[in-house]
């Protein structure tokens, strides 16, 4: 399940719905990326997408993580346009029989929608906005799962 | 006139001829699900009315690379190239020095005018691109950074407008046909 969303989303009523009805699956890993405020007033960043192309890029990869982790479901809402600091930007969610695969897989796709996902991402400071591209570190945590 | 605008406008009347372009993914790391930048271009390029003639992925290797741009440039199904990734600045970036001595001609004027406008959304992380292009066997090669932002830049606002028949007061695409004139 992919999501694109304009409005603001509750990351525990989302995670509440990914959880249910699995008698099959012993682990359920999450994670939940927050709009870091910088005290500036207005939005923290804003984030930019192709409708109709992101979302499939970002289905594809969760299909390969489904894949390569041998995933039960994996899940993920992300926030385009403008967000304000404290409020969700994404939420990724894994299943799968154990622990080990939901949490690498979670971690793995994280990597790859901060990196890689079709997402252009204006930060807003002091002195106006400005388009961030990922940082060293982002592409070598991508770089681990190579 | 400001500086950083390019002005430009398109004749709304005429009918785009399409370009064939072949779009090439350069990365040790990348394959065809995660091939984002890749996938991004190829759609940019149907979606302005173009046809794909190519999609392939090679790794940061100078040989590599250096077939795949050959095979496509003596094919006579491509008219255009557009690479990304490898333009950067570490060890493993071999984009520019598999690619510049193929050419015929550069084209200097592609990495001023690239760095200008990713300069704008990026600041000074620009100086982290080599992006250049030239002429190769008559076809046009356009050699971007891996990053989706870059792609962005690259192709929206600098190749897009110059590959399209319709752009005026001039664009590529009129001169195509004199590219390999002797």
């Amino acid at each position: 399940m992919i999501r694109l969303t304009r409005e603001p989303f509750d990351p525990g009523e989302a995670l509440n719905a990914f959880c249910s009805q699995r008698a099959a699956t012993g682990a359920v890993a999450s994670f939940v990326g927050l709009a870091r405020g910088t005290g500036a007033s207005g939005p923290a960043l804003e984030l930019e997408a192709y409708p109709g192309f992101t979302d499939r890029e970002i289905e594809r990869f969760v299909a390969k993580a489904v894949e390569r982790f041998d995933l039960q479901d994996a899940g993920v809402v992300h926030r385009i346009g403008p967000i304000g600091a404290g409020e969700a930007i994404v939420l990724v969610m894994t299943a799968a029989p154990h622990r080990r695969a939901a949490f690498e897989a979670c971690d793995y796709l994280m990597d790859y929608l901060k990196s890689r996902a079709p997402l252009w991402k204006r930060e807003f400071g002091p002195d106006g906005g400005r388009w961030v591209e990922p940082t060293e570190g982002d592409l070598a945590d991508l770089a681990r799962w190579a | 006139m400001n500086a950083l605008n390019p002005g430009g406008r398109y004749d709304e009347a005429a009918a785009i001829a399409p370009v064939r372009v072949a779009v090439l993914t350069i990365s040790d790391t990348r394959d065809e699900e995660s091939d984002t930048s890749g996938h991004l271009l190829a759609e940019r390029v149907a979606g302005a009315g173009h046809a794909l003639a190519d999609k392939a992925i090679v790794p940061d290797d100078v040989e590599a690379i250096r077939a795949q741009i050959r095979g496509w440039t003596r094919s006579g199904e491509v008219d255009a190239i557009v690479t990304t990734g490898g333009t950067g600045l570490t060890g493993r970036d071999v984009t520019p020095e598999a690619i510049e001595p193929m050419f015929d001609k550069r084209i200097e004027g592609f990495s001023v005018v690239f760095h200008l406008v990713s300069y704008q959304s990026i600041g000074l992380s620009t100086l982290q691109s080599r992006a250049l292009a030239g002429i190769i066997d008559g076809v046009f090669v356009f050699c971007l950074p891996g990053s989706n932002g870059a792609v962005r830049d690259g192709w929206d606002k600098v190749i897009a407008p110059q590959l399209d028949s319709r752009h005026r007061p001039c664009n590529l695409v009129e001169i195509m046909p004199r590219l390999a004139e002797r």
